[in-house]
């Protein structure tokens, strides 16, 4: 933006920022840091966001940087619960990759924007407390419930967001169990002409087997891809944000590590795409032991990334 | 236990008690408390407590201003409303104006909280541009 002026980095105010950045990945981690450590302020009828393309941080001066004191003292608390949330928002936003390009059931579909613009409102809003209390901002809290009864008593007029989503999944789903089961009933030995929906990756498949085990194997064991450079971390960009942003780290390199069980990991990481399961044999991480399914690409977690050399 | 996790058990007990009444709250209190006798970090520990003890004032908040509602409606109808990208951003853009515009004449007590409700629909409206130039092809359509 023209009007947009940078904040340099050795300034109290850009400090608090990310240290701010920092407390909202310590209290809840993300994938990646999407913040390139670059920092504007502007006047407006705006709060600000950080642009998902360069990944540069713009903040209102008015309404959000003024209120980053350190402090609740001589504090507007209002305005700063605001600021704060604001803040909490942002970083929350910079925690995810906007694509997904090697996930086989991932989609770019519209309505992804405001669920996850909602599900992030509704994280920043209830970590508030932790995250306030973290940042020495003691005793601020996010509309008390008022917000929230504000919200139920809406929702109590109209379908709220969440029974909405949840009454569409239940419709859709339950068509496509009847399409799947209809399909096999008439044709009990051919497989449902399911396809992969992300079309990046159903290319890979249509290319060849050998192709989509590549990323796959990699998706498990390392990087999957290179940052853009619109996406190095800040730690790498000389003077920038060594200490206040956690390594950004690839998406598929330690996911698997947090859960207690390796097979429910792969069972439930999309790296099993559902359109794979309508093989003739089974190819899923789940029930596969004693199946003799080693013999299939894509199944042999001791091995993995083995050619097919059953085909 | 940690704080985070406990935060949004905590979460799910407000909401819960927001959307039944405050019949449940001496148990949901004491649920809680055994879930923060749990918490390992002294500090985090007491932070528990303490958001414990607030609990019923969280759960029986004062009844928000018509105006509030109006502008939380205007907010609601601005984010879930369809129509082409372009009539959604227009959309979007005039909701947060007409929003930031109740909160410039609301009560100093909710003026910001007013105010706030703009975030998410200035987000969709920045983000929808953005991610449709960043997302290598067209989305998908719902049939």
């Amino acid at each position: 933006m023209t009007d947009d002026w940078r904040i340099p980095e050795d300034s109290p105010v850009y400090q608090e920022v990310a240290r701010l950045h920092r407390i909202a990945y310590e209290i809840r981690p993300g994938q990646v840091s999407r913040w390139n450590g670059e920092l504007y302020g502007f006047s407006g009828q705006n709060y600000g966001g950080v642009n998902m393309k360069t990944g540069a941080m713009r903040l209102n001066q008015e309404k959000v940087l003024e209120h980053l004191t350190g402090s609740t003292a001589a504090a507007d608390r209002e305005l700063q619960v605001q600021a704060l949330l604001t803040v909490l928002h942002e970083s929350y936003h910079t925690r995810n990759e906007p694509t997904a390009p090697l996930e086989p059931n991932a989609v770019h579909a519209r309505p992804t924007i405001g669920f996850d613009e909602g599900l992030t409102e509704r994280a920043a809003l209830n970590d508030f407390p932790v995250f306030a209390r973290r940042a020495g901002y003691h005793g601020l809290t996010a509309g008390a419930g008022t917000h929230e009864a504000a919200v139920t008593g809406l929702h109590n007029k109209e379908p709220s967001v969440g029974s909405m989503v949840a009454h569409d999944t239940r419709v859709e789903l339950n068509a496509a169990t009847n399409r799947i089961r209809q399909h096999y009933t008439q044709n009990p030995a051919t497989p449902y002409p399911a396809r992969v929906p992300n079309a990046g990756v159903r290319q890979q498949v249509s290319a060849g087997e050998q192709q989509r085990a590549a990323p796959m194997q990699a998706q498990r064991h390392g990087p999957v891809h290179a940052p853009r450079p619109s996406q190095a971390p800040p730690e790498s960009r000389p003077g920038s944000l060594r200490a206040v942003t956690p390594p950004r780290q690839p998406v598929g390199a330690t996911a698997g590590a947090s859960y207690p069980n390796r097979e429910f990991y792969m069972a439930f990481s999309g790296s099993q795409p559902a359109a794979q399961a309508t093989s003739s044999r089974p190819s899923t991480g789940m029930g596969e032991r004693g199946s003799g399914a080693h013999q299939q690409q894509g199944v042999s977690q001791e091995r993995p990334g083995r050619p097919d050399r059953d085909r | 236990m940690d704080i985070m996790e406990f935060n949004g058990k905590y979460h799910n007990a407000l909401h819960r008690l927001l959307e039944n009444g405050l019949t449940e709250l001496p148990r949901e209190q004491a649920r809680l408390r055994e879930l923060s006798a749990a918490i390992t970090d002294e500090d985090d520990r007491q932070f528990a407590d303490e958001m414990i003890d607030d609990l019923p004032r969280r759960a029986n908040p004062p009844q928000p201003s018509g105006l509030y509602k109006e502008a939380l409606e205007s907010q609601q109808a601005a984010f879930f409303g369809g129509g082409s990208d372009e009539e959604r951003m227009a959309r979007l853009a005039e909701a947060r104006r007409t929003i930031w515009a109740m909160a410039d004449r609301a009560d100093p007590s909710e003026n910001e909280r007013i105010r706030g409700l703009t975030r998410s629909l200035e987000h969709l409206e920045r983000r929808t541009e953005e991610l449709l130039e960043i997302w290598s092809e067209p989305p998908v359509e719902r049939n």
